[in-house]
């Protein structure tokens, strides 16, 4: 009845599926960028419990999860604007219409 | 349909509507709420004849109550299955844990970390299922907000104080919040839907299927070595100083790349004149 570092592997496990999933699945481009989010917080729920078990006291773990919501803050915030400008250019976000640049 | 089929499917009060044939056609009750005006796709469902106005609004607001059904209905088969393997999963972690006694030697936690880590962490499956099964964006952010603030809970837990507050403050706060003015700004509809192939459907969730099972078979045959160690209670001020002696160089680093990063968005979304 112990909960170790296998339980909280395992939660972010499957938020990695889930997030691939959405990825693979939404063509609203809001909606794959919900999946990256999803993506980052297991990497995030990975870092922390790595931190907990495997180095308790060390804050590696910690500060390296910091920097991964400083970049995905960072990375929401671009594709945001991005899918602004393609919503202005092609009157939706749906990213099997945006083939402009397919060649 | 006449236009007197029309007025008595509007005021549907009575839960039966009078054809002009004469026969009583006792449908199940239907939800007249916002998605009576709005441009949902028309699911075939009727097999009666197409034309009139009548038949064109009963088919939107079927269409509008069968999706919501289905999609309740997959919801809640996909959630059983997967509270089932999880719980699954938990009973046999936590058996091994006793037997091998790998990684529970440095978590005192006992019956109340394991209450509320089952809470959490079905929380968090949930909403994250929630957010690759829903259709409607509103609804995937919806799901996100609930699957952050318990991935938040989660970093209680794991006695990780200060990155939980942050996960809530810029994720669930910031993130999430510009996440919903993405949707609002580039949809035209709230109901609009970007439905994928069902091969695609399938082909997805074999490979996100097979790559879980993997993780977990991984995940159950690996022995962790466990540090025996202090677990640290107030973390802020020891990550306060790590932050600006270790890491002094990512952190600045970081701070130029969010100024970029906020000059270049409000370049990339300003309005043109």
């Amino acid at each position: 009845m112990t909960i170790g570092l296998t339980h909280y592997l395992f939660v972010a496990a499957v938020l990695f599926a889930t997030g691939l999933f959405t990825m693979m699945t939404k063509r609203n481009a809001i909606g794959i960028l919900i999946g990256v989010e999803l993506v980052l917080n297991s990497a995030n729920v990975n870092l922390i419990a790595f931190d907990r078990y495997l180095g308790p006291g060390r804050l590696d773990g910690q500060i390296t999860a910091l920097f991964v919501i400083v970049l995905a803050a960072a990375e929401a915030a671009l594709a945001v604007g991005i899918c602004i400008n393609v919503y202005k250019n092609l009157s939706t976000v749906d990213v099997d219409t945006a083939t402009r640049l397919q060649g | 349909m006449t236009e007197r089929t029309v007025q008595s499917i509007r005021s549907f009060q009575a839960r039966t509507v009078s054809r002009p044939g004469g026969t009583l056609d006792n449908s199940p009750p239907v939800h007249w709420g916002v998605s009576v005006e709005t441009k949902l796709p028309p699911l075939s469902l009727s097999g009666r004849g197409v034309g009139g106005e009548g038949d064109v609004a009963r088919r939107l607001t079927r269409g509008s109550d069968h999706s919501c059904d289905h999609q309740g209905a997959r919801f809640s088969t996909v959630t059983l299955l997967v509270v089932a393997a999880f719980s699954a999963f938990t009973a046999s972690a936590s058996g091994a844990d006793t037997q091998t006694d790998a990684t529970s030697a440095a978590a005192p936690g006992g019956l109340l970390e394991f209450i509320l880590f089952n809470l959490v962490a079905g929380g968090v499956v949930l909403s994250a299922i929630g957010v690759c099964i829903a259709r409607n964006i509103v609804r995937m952010a919806v799901w996100l907000f609930v699957c952050l603030g318990s991935v938040a809970m989660l970093y209680f837990l794991l006695a990780a104080n200060f990155l939980g507050a942050i996960q809530l403050i810029i994720y669930a706060g910031g993130t999430l919040v510009l996440l919903i003015f993405g949707v609002m700004l580039t949809s035209k509809s709230p109901w609009v839907r970007f439905d994928p192939p069902k091969i695609e459907l399938l082909a997805a969730a074999a490979v996100c299927l097979a790559l879980f099972v993997s993780l977990c078979v991984v995940l159950a045959r690996t022995v962790w070595f466990s540090a025996e160690g202090i677990v640290p209670g107030a973390t802020v001020a020891a990550f306060g100083e790590r932050l600006l002696t270790t890491y002094l160089v990512p952190f600045e680093v970081a701070g130029v790349l969010l100024m970029i990063v906020m000059v270049g968005a409000a370049h990339l979304a300003r309005q043109e004149e």
